[in-house]
């Protein structure tokens, strides 16, 4: 099978999650986190047309949304959605799920996201780690 | 606070408040140097707080940031890991330049170390991958990456998981260096999917082991082919296998958390299979996986399905296992409820779509389009259009659909799809007649679409004639319906249903009345848009004046277009990015290459071989004075021209200026290249550096390195400067590095050479030359000189073993430019004829050029080529065309236009008044900065076919030379106008609009020049006041000077400030002049030989 060189494979495997965001349904910001570097204004550009994106749809419909060059994958929680973006050839359900896993806020986060990718996907780690830290003064 | 100083704790509640406040939206500039404090407590939470303080806030400030990378550098190598942790996501959050400056040698050696735990380890290979994403340039290969790479099999899943990704980037950049990832990845992957749900302990998640991991691992694979061991993918093939079947067990839970997290796991694995590509086996189980998903109750795997097949379609193996879900895919399309999904079925509509499926996918997505979702029509359009035109087999089926594709959806018809129809029918005669009769009918409803009117009347306007013969279209049927719509149409159509009349003219004599009196009516003539006005002025004179021969020259039908990518395939590319789509419409193309077969049309050409090509002669290759005959000058400069012709034993004096001896170093690399009575310059490749003092007597060597980093003509220069006796002497020596030492000799087969030679075949990169041998030609020095110039010489190349051909390619440092050349001698005459042919015009130019050329002073007046006469002919096509546009042409394309049309030299417009008696130039522009001498000031001009015309400048320093500035292409429609009491005048006008060269146009006197045409008229009352004329106001001034029009001009003129500008003219040409020039038309040779009043 000599039809695959190195160059035709290099596909990009994508650049991991660009930011997450916990709004409310208000468009509230609760959490926000960048993995690229992004200016203030941009930020809350972003911020608002996420919400507008994702809002808009039921229940019925898909957890993915095409957003700008990469897509959205949101899970509401009663009031709250958990959106992440990713690269438009990301796994959709591993991320989807990755967000499931995830519970507890801000301090956890970096526990559990670094670098714009999933680093620790054991729930007992992750709190036993912040057990550890709590018990830190 | 007073100055006792602030304990820890203090310090953190007061910096924990300071970071709320700016939380709440409020400026901080204090507190910054206590956070920074905070770093180098020993306490956990002050640590904490600043750190946090420190990622939310952080700025250049330089004096901060060292003292931050000095306390996170501490941490780093405090050994403690809740310490060394904190400071690695502050690198990672951060992520900045300076902390990759920093830190982006020292966290390899943290995440190889034996010592590191494995929390440390996991968030430094994270830190590692956001510094190698922000500054890739910082973070250095080395001999880490081996020991990275077997991280894969580390004890602690989480290691694993961080480690994956950062294998995964630093494995696109580097593939080879992380190799043996693939089998490390493999085992990893076996080991997860085989283990029992419970083994993995804390990393099941839903009854599913590992699942994200499992993911990153799919994806890691997905850099690479498959494996070449055969133990290696026959595991990883076990794998992939086991992933399938696992879909097809019963779920262990019901939760829907467990079937997404399976799920991900399955879609990446299919992922996987797809982008290797070589299973069929495994393809089709994914495909018929997939099936099953349509048909899913989860509109999320139902949306995957329909993504994931649409890759699925592109791949031979399951092409045809794809087809077979046509209907369900159709069915989404009508029952969807997301319009994501429905857009997805679209496009695995479109992947699927071949021979066998297109006329059904085609009528489905038609009957989809009526009520498709607005964002996605024009999309849909898009597809559709490519689609039919794709797979017709019968080019009348083609034509149905577009039209039926303006009908339901005209507003999404872009302009690329209705031109895309104009050049399919233009091409292809057997579908012309059809058409016609196709859109006649279609236009006859009572509100069609204007894109129908634009097909409608470009069509009726070539090949209207077709159905002229039955009475129900009659040819002033046709007139009537197009005109019956002519007035809701904007004014870009009307333009073009202005052109489709004048082809009536031309086509139809009996309803020449009828279209005249259109012409004529005030709303045409004195239409407030100038473009249709013109149209409307030049199209009455035209059909007035001109011949019947003269306008079926005139307008004759449009000439076939050049096949080329479809417009619209580019415009769904750039409408898609760099999606699969495209990917995949590329692999598409690659299987269905015979599907738009048939001989390719041979675009109209005008460059007749015979004509010398305008480009073979410029300004500065000197050359002999006009002759009336005979091939064209001989003596020019071309490099090789030179080498050639110049005298063989090249015993040039060593004249001070050193520019002899340059010439003959073009095939040479050693020599001596200047000496006096103080120093000689000599030159040897590859020497060593130099001492400062240098000896009487003594020989020294001083290396110099060139790097060619664009093509260029001008030599560098050395300056030398010593000092000599006590006084410092200057030299400057031009160094002999022309274009063509760049060069590397490329060997090729005679078919590989003359496929090139074709593909460049372009006039523009192309420069031809026939000179006469001033030595012996013979064969052995030619050949010592063709590889001395760099190029490789390519025997049994060319089918006449006289010739010599040679191959090189130029390294600039951006670019690699492929040069071809041939040498034809011809023994009898002894002349040689030299062609180049280069991938880029300007270094074909430049090769050419002799450097030196510049340098000397002109012997030879500059010759002005004018060529008006096939331009004539060209620029009403052209014209014609803009209505109704092919697809704009190239910036070099309207270049070369331009030049052509525009004579004189290269990049420069004349404005030239006067008679037959002379010319006498007004105002010049240069593209480029004017040169210091004007070229014009050296003596006269000779039209093509050789006679000369006399240059009276009669005032030689009132003409200034500008610079024509424009960042665009100039848009030059050439204007013709008919004078009718003088006979005819012909003026060659230049439309530039938005030219910045309009203002000087204006205060240019531009006023007084056109009272002083010369029918023997003085300048008229009534001009003055006009700022500036566009083209078609000077065409009616001319023609009439009707005063009543001109007051209703200037009106227009007033709200008008972007105009025209007329830059080229000639003088009034009798009216069997301009028979003549029409006649000479189909002859490019004679260009204005005619002119001889």
């Amino acid at each position: 099978m000599e039809r695959f060189s190195l160059e035709e494979t290099k596909r990009s495997i994508g650049w991991g999650i660009r930011f997450i965001l916990i709004q409310n349904r208000a468009g509230k910001t609760r959490l926000a986190k960048w993995y690229m570097q992004f200016d203030d204004d941009e930020k809350q550009k972003l911020i608002e047309e996420v919400h507008a994106v994702v809002t808009v749809r039921d229940a019925k419909h898909t957890n993915f949304v095409e957003f700008r060059n990469f897509k959205i994958i949101y899970r509401r929680y009663a009031g709250l959605y958990f959106c992440i973006c990713v690269d438009v050839n990301d796994n959709n359900l591993a991320y989807l799920e990755a967000i499931h896993n995830f519970v507890e806020v801000y301090t956890v986060v970096d526990e559990m996201f670094l670098a714009g990718e999933i680093r620790e996907t054991s729930q007992t780690k992750v709190l036993k780690q912040l057990l550890m830290l709590q018990s830190l003064e | 606070m007073g100055d006792k100083a602030l304990d820890g704790y203090s310090k953190k509640k007061y910096v924990c408040k300071l970071l709320f406040i700016f939380l709440l939206g409020h400026d901080i500039d204090f507190g910054h140097m206590e956070a920074v404090n905070l770093l180098s407590s020993n306490r956990y939470t002050e640590k904490q707080i600043g750190y946090l303080f420190i990622s939310v806030l952080v700025n250049s400030n330089s004096e901060l940031i060292r003292l931050i990378n000095n306390a996170i550098k501490n941490d780093l190598a405090s050994r403690n890991p809740t310490f060394m942790g904190l400071a690695l996501h502050c690198i990672a959050n951060v992520g900045s330049r300076e902390m990759a400056e920093a830190f982006a040698g020292e966290i390899p050696k943290i995440l190889v170390a034996g010592d590191t735990m494995d929390s440390v380890k996991q968030s430094a290979a994270l830190c590692l991958l956001r510094l190698y994403r922000t500054s890739p340039d910082l973070v250095p290969m080395g001999d880490w990456t081996s020991r990275v790479v077997h991280l894969l099999n580390d004890q602690h899943l989480g290691v694993v998981t961080a480690a994956t990704s950062l294998i995964t980037t630093l494995a696109q950049k580097n593939p080879e260096e992380f190799k043996t990832s693939v089998s490390l990845a493999v085992s990893r992957l076996s080991r997860i999917v085989t283990s029992a749900s419970t083994d993995l302990q804390d990393y099941t998640y839903y009854f599913v082991p590992a699942p994200w991991l499992s993911v990153k691992l799919l994806r890691l694979l997905q850099c690479y082919p498959p494996p070449e061991d055969p133990a290696v993918r026959g595991r990883l093939t076990e794998c992939l296998e086991t992933i399938l079947n696992k879909a097809q067990e019963p779920p262990k839970s019901k939760k829907v958390q467990h079937s997404n997290a399976k799920n991900a796991v399955l879609f990446e694995a299919i992922s996987l299979i797809i982008h290797h590509d070589s299973e069929p086996n495994l393809l089709v189980r994914a495909c018929n996986q997939l099936g099953q998903f349509l048909q899913h109750r989860e509109t999320n795997l139902r949306y995957l399905a329909l993504e994931s097949m649409c890759t699925l379609a592109s791949s031979e193996f399951s092409h045809e296992a794809v087809k077979t879900h046509i209907e369900t895919v159709i069915n989404a399309l009508k029952t969807e409820r997301d319009v994501s999904v429905r857009q997805r079925a679209v496009d695995l509509l479109y992947a699927m779509c071949d021979r066998s499926n297109a006329q059904q996918i085609v009528a489905e997505m038609l009957s989809y389009l009526e009520t498709a979702d607005y964002s996605i029509r024009e999309e849909i359009v898009l597809k559709v259009a490519i689609l039919a035109e794709k797979y017709a087999v019968d080019y009348t089926w083609y034509v149905d659909t577009i039209l039926n594709l303006i009908r339901i959806a005209g507003d999404y018809v872009s302009e690329e799809v209705w031109y895309r129809v104009i050049q399919i029918v233009i091409n292809r005669d057997d579908v012309q007649g059809y058409a016609a009769k196709t859109v006649f009918e279609a236009l006859q409803a009572p509100a069609c679409h204007e894109n129908l009117v634009k097909v409608g009347g470009y069509i009726l306007g070539e090949f209207g004639n077709l159905i002229a013969g039955d009475p129900r279209s009659s040819p002033l049927i046709q007139f009537n319906l197009l005109h019956s719509k002519f007035h809701l149409c904007s004014v870009p159509t009307r333009a073009l249903l202005l052109s489709t009349y004048i082809k009536f003219v031309n086509l139809f004599p009996e309803v020449k009345a009828t279209i005249q009196d259109v012409l004529r009516s005030d709303s045409q003539l004195k239409n407030a848009d100038v473009e249709l006005q013109q149209r409307a002025v030049e199209y009455l004179r035209l059909s007035t004046v001109a011949s019947t021969d003269i306008l079926a020259t005139v307008l004759e039908e449009m000439p076939p277009f050049p096949e080329r990518e479809s417009s619209i395939l580019a415009k769904l590319k750039k409408k898609k990015g760099p999606s699969t789509v495209t990917d995949l419409e590329e692999s598409k193309r690659e299987r269905s290459i015979d599907v738009n077969g048939g001989p390719e049309p041979v675009p109209a050409s005008t460059s007749a071989a015979s004509t010398p090509s305008p480009s073979a002669d410029l300004l500065g290759l000197g050359a002999v004075p006009p002759a009336p005959t005979g091939p064209p000058p001989s003596s020019g400069g071309g490099l090789l021209v030179d080498v050639f012709s110049d005298s063989a034993s090249a015993v040039a004096p060593l004249a001070p200026g050193s520019e002899d001896n340059f010439a003959r170093f073009v095939c040479k690399n050693n020599g001596v290249l200047f000496e006096n009575q103080l120093l000689q310059i000599g030159l040897k490749p590859n020497t060593k550096p130099v001492d400062p003092t240098v000896d009487g007597g003594a020989q020294v060597q001083q290396v110099v390195n060139i790097e060619c980093v664009s093509d260029f003509t001008e030599a560098p220069v050395l300056n030398i400067q010593f000092r000599y006796g006590g006084t410092f002497q200057n030299v400057s020596v031009k160094l002999p590095i022309t274009l063509n030492k760049f060069f590397q000799p490329t060997e090729m087969a005679s078919q590989d050479f003359f496929q090139r030679w074709k593909q460049l075949s372009n006039p523009q990169q192309e420069v031809q030359n026939i000179f006469k041998a001033k030595h012996p030609m013979d064969t052995e020095i030619t050949k010592a000189k063709i590889i001395g110039f760099g190029s490789a010489l390519l025997e049994e190349v060319d089918p006449n073993p006289a010739n010599f051909v040679g191959a090189g390619i130029i390294h600039t440092k951006t670019t690699q430019i492929g040069c071809l050349l041939r040498l034809e001698p011809n023994l009898q005459a002894q002349m040689y004829r030299l062609t180049l042919r280069t991938s880029k015009d300007t270094v074909s130019q430049r090769l050419y050029k002799h450097p030196l050329s510049e340098k000397l002073p002109l012997k030879a007046p500059p010759v002005l080529h004018l060529q008006p006469a096939p331009w004539v002919w060209r620029e009403y096509r052209t014209q014609f065309e803009k209505g109704c546009s092919r697809p704009a042409p190239s910036k070099k394309e309207s270049k070369k236009q331009r030049h052509v049309f525009i004579g004189l030299t290269q990049g420069c417009v004349a404005m030239l008044d006067g008679d037959s008696s002379g010319l006498e130039v007004c105002d010049l522009w240069f593209e480029q900065s004017p040169p210091l001498r004007l070229p014009a000031c050296h003596g006269g001009f000779e039209d093509s076919g050789g006679t000369p015309i006399p240059l009276k400048l009669l005032q030689p320093h009132s003409v200034q030379p500008r610079q024509l500035v424009s960042e665009q292409p100039t848009p030059a429609v050439l204007t013709l106008v008919f004078h009718e009491t003088l006979g005819l005048a012909v003026i060659l006008g230049l439309h530039m609009r938005n030219n910045p060269c309009l203002g000087s146009l204006e205060d240019s006197g531009f006023h007084h020049r056109l009272g002083k045409i010369p029918d023997g008229s003085s300048s008229r009352p009534g001009l003055v006041p006009c700022p500036v004329f566009p083209a078609s106001a000077l065409g009616v001034l001319i023609s009439g000077y009707d005063s009543q029009r001109l007051g209703g001009l200037q009106e227009v003129d007033g709200r008008r400030l972007c105009m025209t500008a007329v830059a080229l003219f000639l003088c009034c040409l009798r009216m069997s002049l301009v028979q003549g020039l029409f006649e000479a038309m189909p002859m490019a040779s004679k260009g204005i030989a005619c002119y001889k009043c």
